[in-house]
């Protein structure tokens, strides 16, 4: 049960997965080897070239970019896929709680998100950590603002979700998960390269947050009707 | 013989709109049950209260003696739904569906499951989304089946199949009706169908379920009786039980529940040229009832008992 609920999960969100990993390519590419043709397509001032990885570079910006359009798409698909193709009764009336099977859900779209979205960050780490890329300095700490931001896209992910299952119109009640934890995402964001080296312990506030989500999508998931 | 499935006051509101208005339903272990009701009647809405997909305004419903909002996974596996539409992951091969759905069951008649399949010629390897409407119905009800369930909720379950694809689906409902004496309860518009299936029927009108009777009940309680006068017809007096009544040139045309002597001598107290009394078919009885006054329609419970409202 617990393996076709994660396969069917990963089969239908892979391909928004594979979009993300394209992306996340070409950005990482462009990041590494700055003569790229790929920093044309991408419109990368020349000055940037020069720049400290993590800290003052062509790489996290879009990073940051990319990985919040990718939670907000995988959250959003995994529930208006459902709404769309009528398939919620089918779902639901399977043997398993709805709090099971929103759990997997959840689960599978977190781990997809977060495996994907950490290939380019650590690709990009290695590459800047490697003596002899680039003539500025590197430690690993410098990289944990970015790895707080990558796991308060968690928030971004679970937002959408919400969103996406709950009942409303879209200009108010319903589009204010998604904006609120987008909000919420920023700020941690701000806080975490604020406070730059040392700021791991801000995800524990994204747990938090995270499991408070959760709790709210499990509530709506349970109490709504699907018409 | 103990109620399979069972409501009280089942009541549903959207905003301001009832969809559905108090039902009270009781369906014995058995039983096929055939929820009929015109289309916005409150079928679905009722249907998807008694799996918990859809929460009632007030009320309850219970499902093998288990609140339908919270029905246990367990209890769930004991009973089989095939949605309205009969959706399905069109991105799966039909033995990938088989797949999914039987990860969820204890049991699983893998067998009965091949015949359903191989009886409607359907490949396991064909994708659900190259399907036609009719053989998606027919792997929903194959996957339904296969759970070996001892009860079936059936929404619409012909709904969009052409006539021989009908015939052949509700062939197929019916051998699994006669194993073991499952309790089917389901909707539909087409009342053949009904007919064919159904012992018991329930007619939802505007959200109230008007009539909660057996089929053949149902049928010979409504008469509708042709009044043929010399001039112009007239005025019908208050008739209790009346349907509907209009009046056609020299005729006076009064559908009417429970023709009895009260109802006959009152017709004679028009002193008709001539009284013709015509039976109906199901579908004939239901458009007849379902298309009078709405609200004042007299309501059947049982076979002994019907009602003014």
């Amino acid at each position: 049960m617990f393996r076709a609920m994660a396969l069917k999960e990963f089969r239908e969100i892979r391909g928004v997965a594979l979009a993300a990993m394209i992306i996340y390519g070409i950005i990482t590419i462009a990041a590494i080897d700055y003569r790229s043709p790929l920093n044309l397509f991408l419109y990368l001032p020349i000055n940037w070239r020069e720049g400290i990885p993590f800290v003052y570079d062509s790489f996290v910006g879009k990073f940051y970019f990319f990985a919040a359009l990718m939670a907000i798409i995988l959250g959003l698909w995994q529930t208006f896929g459902e709404s769309v193709r009528g398939t919620y009764p089918f779902l639901l009336h399977r043997p398993a709680s709805t709090s099971w099977l929103m759990g997997m859900k959840l689960l599978v779209g977190t781990v997809v998100y977060l495996v994907a979205s950490a290939i380019p960050l650590l690709i990009y780490g290695i590459w800047a950590a490697t003596p002899g890329n680039h003539a500025s300095p590197f430690e690993w700490s410098m990289t944990e603002p970015v790895w707080v931001s990558w796991s308060a896209m968690t928030i971004v992910y679970l937002g959408a979700f919400l969103t996406g299952i709950m009942p409303g119109r879209w200009y108010h009640a319903r589009f204010l998960p998604l904006a609120a934890s987008i909000l919420v995402m920023v700020g941690v964001a701000v806080l975490a390269n604020y406070v730059f080296a040392g700021a791991l312990w801000l995800c524990w506030i994204i747990l938090a947050v995270d499991i408070w989500i959760i709790i709210l999508i499990v509530f709506i998931a349970k109490s709504r009707d699907y018409t | 013989m103990s109620d399979v499935i069972v409501t009280h006051g089942l009541t549903k509101y959207y905003g301001e709109y009832c969809a559905l208005d108090g039902l009270n339903l009781r369906i014995p272990q058995g039983t096929v049950y055939g929820l009929l009701g015109r289309n916005g009647a409150g079928k679905t809405t009722a249907i998807k209260m008694l799996l918990g997909i859809s929460h009632p305004s007030y009320g309850c419903a219970e499902v093998l003696g288990e609140d339908a909002e919270e029905l246990r996974p367990e209890t769930r596996a004991r009973i089989a739904y095939l949605a309205e539409g009969h959706p399905l992951y069109g991105w799966m091969t039909i033995g990938q569906a088989v797949k999914f759905t039987r990860s969820f069951y204890d049991r699983w008649n893998q067998k009965l499951l091949e015949q359903i399949l191989d009886h409607f010629q359907l490949s396991p390897k064909r994708r659900i989304r190259r399907l036609s409407h009719g053989q998606r119905a027919q792997v929903a009800l194959a996957l339904a089946v296969a759970t070996d369930p001892e009860v079936l909720i059936l929404d619409d379950p012909t709904l969009g199949l052409d006539t021989v694809v009908r015939r052949d689906f509700l062939e197929s409902l019916i051998q699994i009706i006669q194993r073991r004496g499952r309790t089917i309860l389901f909707s539909s518009h087409i009342l053949g169908d009904v007919e064919r299936v159904a012992d018991r029927i329930g007619i939802l009108v505007d959200g109230v379920l008007r009539v909660d009777c057996p089929t053949d009940h149902f049928k010979e309680s409504i008469r509708k009786v042709v009044l043929e006068f010399e001039g112009k017809p007239p005025e019908l007096p208050f008739c209790p039980r009346l349907v509907s009544s209009r009046q056609v040139g020299s005729k006076l045309e009064v559908v009417v529940v429970g023709l009895n002597g009260e109802q006959r001598q009152l017709f004679d107290s028009l002193r008709p040229r001539c009284t013709e009394e015509i039976e109906f078919n199901l579908e004939d009885a239901f458009i007849e009832y379902t298309i009078g006054p709405r609200r004042g329609l007299p309501i059947f419970s049982t076979e002994e008992e019907v009602a003014d409202v």
